[in-house]
């Protein structure tokens, strides 16, 4: 068993019914997490993160047809060999759309579909889904129909419902894309509390760099299909050139320290902040 | 409009009743209802319908869609039937005086008997239908045809469609505002129902891109991995179920006997007076 719980090696792929698009959508993806790591993965649309997350749990190259290269391994099994299914409870992707991902007539049911396709014994599902439930605060909504909700709490099902799964690693593409701000803070905190608390393996993919700065242990930059930059927050962010050439922004904090460089290196030989809380107790130590 | 189905959660006799047995309790009094051409069966088991719903539902049969049905039939099949009814001969008495419309004639009895009698029989099934749509959750439902010999895929695909019809509303509505405000002409009835056509277009491309994506949250959460899902079901068949079945299939073999035996008690070419439509045996 190798100790990176996801490996990607040399992944190449295009999509095979986008025959305008003439670039593949990701280019030798080279990446490797170890269990209980926080992911970000960043980038400007069309660059590949969509792809990256279809292809963690296999709906890419299995589902969704294109030509595929390269290996995949989840806790050292090629995705190849496993069937979407099985490899659900290994690997739980969210989708953008929290309506989309719904199908049952109430919650409840929402979150014990999962499992009993996968032929559980019923008390095991219970146990799980009431677990999930209390997990994620939707106990007030048990026996609502989910498309009766709003889309922060559809979100909180679509998350439980893959949760009760059991997965080790969840996967997450644009969670809160739809979503108003206190939804947005509240997933990030439900998804941080999952990191912290349960030491899940989670990779997020969200254009909230500012929010995400806060919360994730490493940063994954995409442009184009191709990773540009992979490495702690204070790290990715000390290439603003790069950020600046592929045209994403870098919380604002951050860039400021940046337009006053000189300066700022004259207040000691700090490293760029990338929270407004750093910032803030750098300014309050300069004051003393 | 968020959630079609007209289930009332409870905790009643009906409502932890398993779906089978409230499908052959329908299927049976629908058999029942139309044995007879006489008001009593089929009022009694309106009545008995209507008490099953009331220990079920409450006050909330009252407001139930169903109900109303019911309501507006009597005023179709009972006043206009009196009228229309191409049976109806003898002129209807009230204190003495006939009512009749223009075109149509007087108010019969035959109009008035067949016309109870045909309210009787579909309200009484309606009631039952009420009774069981009420008191049985959608998931239950999907469980009872399953366990019935229906296909898993076929009963999933049954309840996704019971919940994309809302969506599909919400979705119309959206792309027929967003026409309306780039200036889709609405003045005549005749624009409205050339507005329909640039609403379908995107309405179906959206709705096949919503089940693309739905289809994908579906595979990441095992569906597909077997026709034989664990059932999450909580009601099982109990003794009270079994004895209602038993009582309702007796019920039915006494009246089918009856049936064979007496006829269908049809009072139609005996009427003279109100009093006889409310005859069992003909004077």
């Amino acid at each position: 068993m190798s100790e990176y719980i996801l490996e990607l090696k040399d992944v190449n792929f295009k999509y095979e019914n986008a025959p305008t698009v003439e670039e593949p959508a990701l280019k030798n993806i080279n990446l490797k997490v170890k269990k209980g790591e926080f992911i970000g993965v960043i980038g400007s649309n069309n660059s590949g993160k969509s792809t990256l997350c279809a292809l963690c749990n296999g709906l890419i190259p299995k589902a969704l047809d294109g030509e595929f290269s390269g290996q995949v391994l989840v806790d050292g099994q090629d995705i190849k060999d496993v069937s979407t299914a099985k490899m659900s409870q290994k690997v739980g992707l969210v989708l953008p759309d929290p309506e989309a991902q719904l199908s049952q007539l109430t919650v409840y049911d929402e979150l014990t579909f999962g499992p009993s396709n996968l032929e559980l014994p019923r008390e095991k599902i219970f146990e799980e889904a009431d677990r999930v439930m209390k997990l994620i605060r939707l106990e007030n909504f048990k026996e609502r129909s989910p498309f009766s909700l709003s889309g922060g709490e559809q979100q909180r099902v679509a998350i439980a419902s893959v949760l009760a799964m059991n997965p080790e690693i969840l996967v997450l593409d644009e969670p809160t894309s739809n979503l108003d701000p206190l939804s947005t803070q509240e997933i990030f905190e439900i998804i941080c509390k999952l990191n912290r608390e349960m030491n899940m393996t989670v990779i997020l993919v969200e254009h909230e760099v500012e929010l995400m700065a806060q919360y994730v242990d490493r940063f994954v930059v995409m442009d184009n299909g191709r990773i540009v930059l992979d490495g702690s927050p204070k790290e990715v962010f000390s290439h603003r050139e790069v950020f600046e050439q592929i045209k994403m922004f870098i919380p604002t904090v951050t860039s400021l320290a940046g337009e006053i460089d000189e300066e700022y290196r004259k207040w000691g030989n700090y490293e760029y902040p990338i929270t407004l809380e750093e910032m803030i107790k750098i300014i309050d130590s300069r004051k003393e | 409009m968020s959630d079609m189905s007209m289930y009332i959660p409870g905790n009643s006799f009906f409502h932890k009743c398993d779906a089978k047995v409230k499908m052959l309790l329908l299927v049976i009094v629908s058999i029942m209802a139309f044995l007879f051409h006489s008001p009593y069966l089929s009022g009694f088991l309106l009545i008995v319908g209507a008490v099953f719903n009331y220990i079920s539902i409450g006050n909330r049969m009252f407001k139930h869609m169903l109900t109303r049905m019911i309501i507006i039939m009597m005023f179709f099949l009972i006043i206009l039937h009196g009228f229309v009814n191409p049976r109806g001969e003898t002129p209807a008495s009230f204190f003495g005086q006939e009512i009749s419309l223009p075109f149509f004639g007087a108010y019969t009895y035959e109009g008035f008997y067949l016309g109870l009698v045909f309210w009787l029989r579909l309200s009484s099934i309606i009631m039952m239908a009420e009774l069981f749509i009420s008191t049985t959750s959608p998931s239950d439902l999907i469980h009872g045809l399953h366990k019935l010999g229906v296909p898993y895929n076929f009963c999933f695909m049954v309840s996704m469609s019971l919940q994309l019809i809302p969506i599909s509303v919400r979705e119309a509505q959206i792309i027929n505002s967003a026409q309306r405000a780039r200036g889709l002409p609405e003045k005549s009835i005749v624009d409205r129902f050339k507005g329909l056509l640039p609403m379908f277009v995107p309405l179906v491309v959206s709705s096949l891109e919503r089940m693309e994506r739905t289809s994908m949250a579906l595979e990441c959460r095992g569906f597909g991995n077997t026709n034989n899902p664990t059932s999450m079901s909580d009601i099982v068949i109990r003794k009270s179920d079994i004895a209602l079945m038993v009582i309702t299939l007796l019920l039915l073999v006494a009246c089918v006997i009856i049936r064979i035996r007496f006829g269908s008690f049809d009072m139609t070419d005996h009427l003279t007076s109100w009093a006889d439509c409310f005859r069992l045996v003909a004077r």
